[in-house]
């Protein structure tokens, strides 16, 4: 079974790798993806690695999420909310 | 009114930057070279012009190099240079200047990553900016979105001729009240299996495993042409805005002209680009007699090279010098036409025409710089340029008026 819960440092990564972005945890935690530099398709690619890692779809809620820190709390706690989509 | 070039930026297989490429010119370089990125066996051409060892991350920003294919690498790297070079404001009004980098291939290698990851893994594989960097105008946008330019931005899909029509439609641009266009053309057609497949179907591309005689216009042994990559991008603006800020005036473009030939190869018999040739230097108000250099097509296909020839002879009884650097690298597609054009503009400063690198046996008539660059009283220049599918464009350029 894939880990369900992502950490923001995940985030970091995927923030790099998807969408050319460098950044840390504590800026990532405390940054939206705009002052980040991180466009809506960017955000995209990054939820869709994200479904792949916790085996499940998280939906549009995800995919608007503001903020690296939103984007968190959607993955660690919508998840049987997101099933039931 | 008349518009004038302030500003310069290239990535050529030369390297990054016009000095470089310059510099590469005028020795005839040879920067044909076997096709790097991937096995080339199968394919009928195996040589190319590539932009050698070029590194994304030491020119532009991480999310430019994630969301773009290397054809708008190329450009926002040659437009970083066209902007430093004309000294125009960074912080001028964003809606003044507008961009227009033509490109007829679009981001190939990108779409072949992104396909991959289609058939290896499943839809959910294939990153969103897909939906951007394969684009013809991703250059364009890009480089419009980079520099906070939000002036006219469109993209041409015309071939070879694409910067050459983009300055047209820049003069309008500059009537119409914008104060500076980018114009440009810009190509990475060798860098994935999948760019050149596309291009073979034409069956115009040279078999040749030698840099030096794949790629020879104008001669007995024509038999086709090397592909390339690179970029040209220039900033022009109109001529009185232009002195008013101080701005070194590189070249004015006197006259520009395109015509359209016909669907299939290039322009049947060359009486397209004879008109865009003569309407070009009717617009510019110069006879065959003002024109000093003309910086040839050049296809390297023996049909078409009679025809560009024809058109030479009919247009200059008289003889004119005849160059075409480009037979050193190889055809860019929409990059071509181009670095055409910044190897004028620099012809025009240098007082200087570059060689036909790997040409030294002229055919057919014409008066072609070989071997070594020709020093020459230059005031004017012809460029031409055509496509696949039947564009034709002029432009006419002319050393400025230094007041």
């Amino acid at each position: 079974m894939p880990d369900s819960h992502i950490a923001i440092e995940e985030l970091v990564e995927l923030m790099s790798t998807r969408a050319g972005i460098r950044t840390d945890a504590a800026t990532a935690a405390a940054s939206t993806f705009e002052d980040l530099g991180v466009d809506s398709l960017g955000v995209m690619g990054i939820v869709a690695e994200l479904e792949r890692r916790v085996g499940r779809k998280l939906g549009a809620e995800a995919e608007a999420a503001p903020s690296p820190s939103a984007l968190v709390t959607v993955v660690n706690e919508g998840g049987p909310a997101a099933e039931r989509v | 009114m008349a518009m004038v070039i302030t500003g310069l930026g290239t990535v050529s297989p030369a390297g990054v930057g016009t000095e470089d490429y310059w510099t590469a010119l005028c020795e005839g370089r040879t920067l044909i070279a076997p096709i790097p990125d991937f096995d080339t066996s199968g394919f009928h051409v195996r040589l190319g012009g590539k932009v050698p060892g070029f590194d994304p991350n030491a020119h532009l920003e991480g999310r430019y190099v994630v969301q773009t294919d290397a054809f708008t690498w190329f450009a926002m790297t040659a437009a970083d240079e066209a902007l430093r070079d004309s000294g125009a404001a960074a912080d001028g009004d964003p809606y003044a200047t507008g961009v227009l980098i033509c490109s007829c291939a679009g981001g190939v290698e990108f779409g072949q990553r992104e396909i991959a990851a289609l058939w290896a893994s499943g839809p959910g594989y294939v990153g969103p900016y897909q939906s951007i960097a394969w684009f013809y105008a991703a250059s364009t946008g890009q480089v419009s979105i980079r520099n906070g330019l939000k002036g006219m931005c469109g993209v041409l899909v015309t071939d070879e001729p694409g910067m050459l029509d983009a300055l047209g439609q820049s003069e309008r641009a500059l009537r119409r009240g914008t104060s500076a266009m980018l114009v440009g053309g810009s190509e990475a057609p060798i860098g994935s299996p999948f760019s050149l497949a596309c291009q073979e179907g034409a069956g115009l591309l040279s078999g040749d495993d030698d840099p030096r005689s794949a790629y020879v216009p104008f001669t007995e042994r024509a038999h086709g042409y090397v592909p390339a990559e690179g970029a040209a991008v220039a900033v022009v603006e109109e001529e009185a805005a232009a002195r008013a800020r101080g701005a070194r005036v590189r070249a004015v473009v006197a006259g520009q002209a395109s015509t359209f030939g016909g669907v299939g190869a290039f322009d049947p018999g060359g009486a397209g680009l004879l008109h865009a040739a003569r309407q070009a230097m009717e617009r510019a108000g110069v006879g065959p007699e003002d024109v000093d250099v003309v910086f040839a097509d050049a296809v390297g296909v023996p049909k078409a090279d009679a025809d560009e020839a024809a058109v030479l002879r009919q247009l200059f009884p008289r003889g004119v010098a005849v160059t075409a650097p480009k037979t050193g690298f190889g055809r860019a597609y929409a990059g071509a036409g181009a670095l055409d054009v910044a190897a004028a503009v620099l012809s025009l400063e240098h007082q200087l025409v570059p060689p036909t690198p790997h040409v030294d046996d002229a055919l057919l008539g014409l008066d072609l710089v070989v071997r070594v660059p020709r020093a020459a009283r230059l005031r004017t220049a012809l460029v031409l340029s055509r496509g696949l599918g039947g564009t034709n464009s002029a432009v006419v350029l002319t050393l400025p008026e230094h007041s």
